[in-house]
């Protein structure tokens, strides 16, 4: 189930529920899943409720949804979710995707290809989470790529010196074999 | 060399390497490659022992897959844990883990020049 979250004025998601209840949400902030009709306040939105209980409004009424969304983005929750809509990276303020640290392929290239490339490659795969976890998305893509480009040079330098090696064992038997 | 491509490969590879690990015993061919750091300082890698690793899981002898390199099994699990789709919330969060590439890392090295202490 993914939440999207305005805050600032700025919508934030896919978030998955852990994701977006680690935000400093406030009891009127804006929240949908999917299934739901419209925007809610947060704190009716049963997955979030629980962190207002007992938290008064401070004698304000919540704004109408319908007004304080006109014209934005944000006011019709169908068209701003429609698979085409791209929520981008830069400066729209919407969370990215968790970059792929590429972690299993980092442990296979350490394993296979012998040359201590694969530890380099084990340590740009670690950068990409705690990057991504603080908001740091251009960082953690780059990491990303970064450990995606170490696992294929070491893959590459490994492929490239075993067949080297493999075919200078097969010379070296011809040649003896000649020699014999 | 596009994405396809490569996916083709890896399943080529993927089919012909087992039969070829489980045919021949890298111990005593001569054509399979050996571990370059190995050949030059005489100092294991993380990884030496990885093809008769291999070749002992193909025949199910479990001690010596451990014998040649405790680490090939763990990391192959590891690894194959981590391939998994994100349905399968486990692999989801080890892949969003902070510490689980430090751990490897560390691992890793403590495992490479303990081997060669030992």
């Amino acid at each position: 189930m993914k939440y999207y979250v305005i805050l600032n004025d700025v919508r934030l998601g896919p978030l998955d529920l852990a994701e977006a209840r680690r935000l400093p949400l406030t009891p009127d902030t804006p929240v949908w899943a999917e299934g739901m009709a419209d925007w809610a306040p947060a704190s009716q939105v049963g997955d979030f409720a629980d962190m207002f209980a007992g938290r008064p409004f401070g004698g304000n009424t919540p704004p109408s949804f319908g007004s304080q969304t006109q014209g934005s983005p944000f006011a019709n929750p169908q068209t701003a979710f429609s698979p085409g809509y791209a929520p981008g990276m830069s400066n729209s303020g919407a969370m990215p995707p968790r970059p792929d640290n590429y972690l299993a392929w980092s442990i296979i290239v350490t394993l296979l290809c012998c040359l201590p490339l694969g530890i380099v490659a084990i340590i740009k795969s670690a950068a990409v989470n705690p990057a991504y976890d603080r908001g740091a998305y251009e960082e953690a893509y780059r990491a990303s790529t970064s450990a995606k480009n170490w696992i294929i040079t070491s893959a590459v330098i490994g492929v490239v010196v075993s067949a080297a090696y493999t075919i200078l064992v097969m010379c070296s038997s011809i040649f003896n074999g000649a020699l014999s | 060399m596009n994405r396809r491509t490569i996916l083709i490969l890896i399943c080529v590879a993927a089919c012909i390497l087992p039969v070829v690990y489980a045919v021949f015993d890298p111990s005593s061919s001569a054509f399979f490659p050996r571990c370059p750091l190995k050949v030059l300082t005489g100092y294991d890698c993380p990884g030496c022992g990885s093809q008769r690793a291999f070749h002992a899981l193909l025949h199910g002898d479990i001690a010596a897959v451990v014998r040649y390199n405790a680490l090939f099994l763990p990391a192959v699990a590891l690894a194959a844990l981590l391939l998994m789709p994100d349905r399968f919330a486990p692999a989801r969060r080890l892949r969003s883990s902070v510490w689980l590439p430090w751990a490897v890392g560390g691992v890793t090295v403590a495992w490479w020049i303990g081997r060669n202490l030992i």
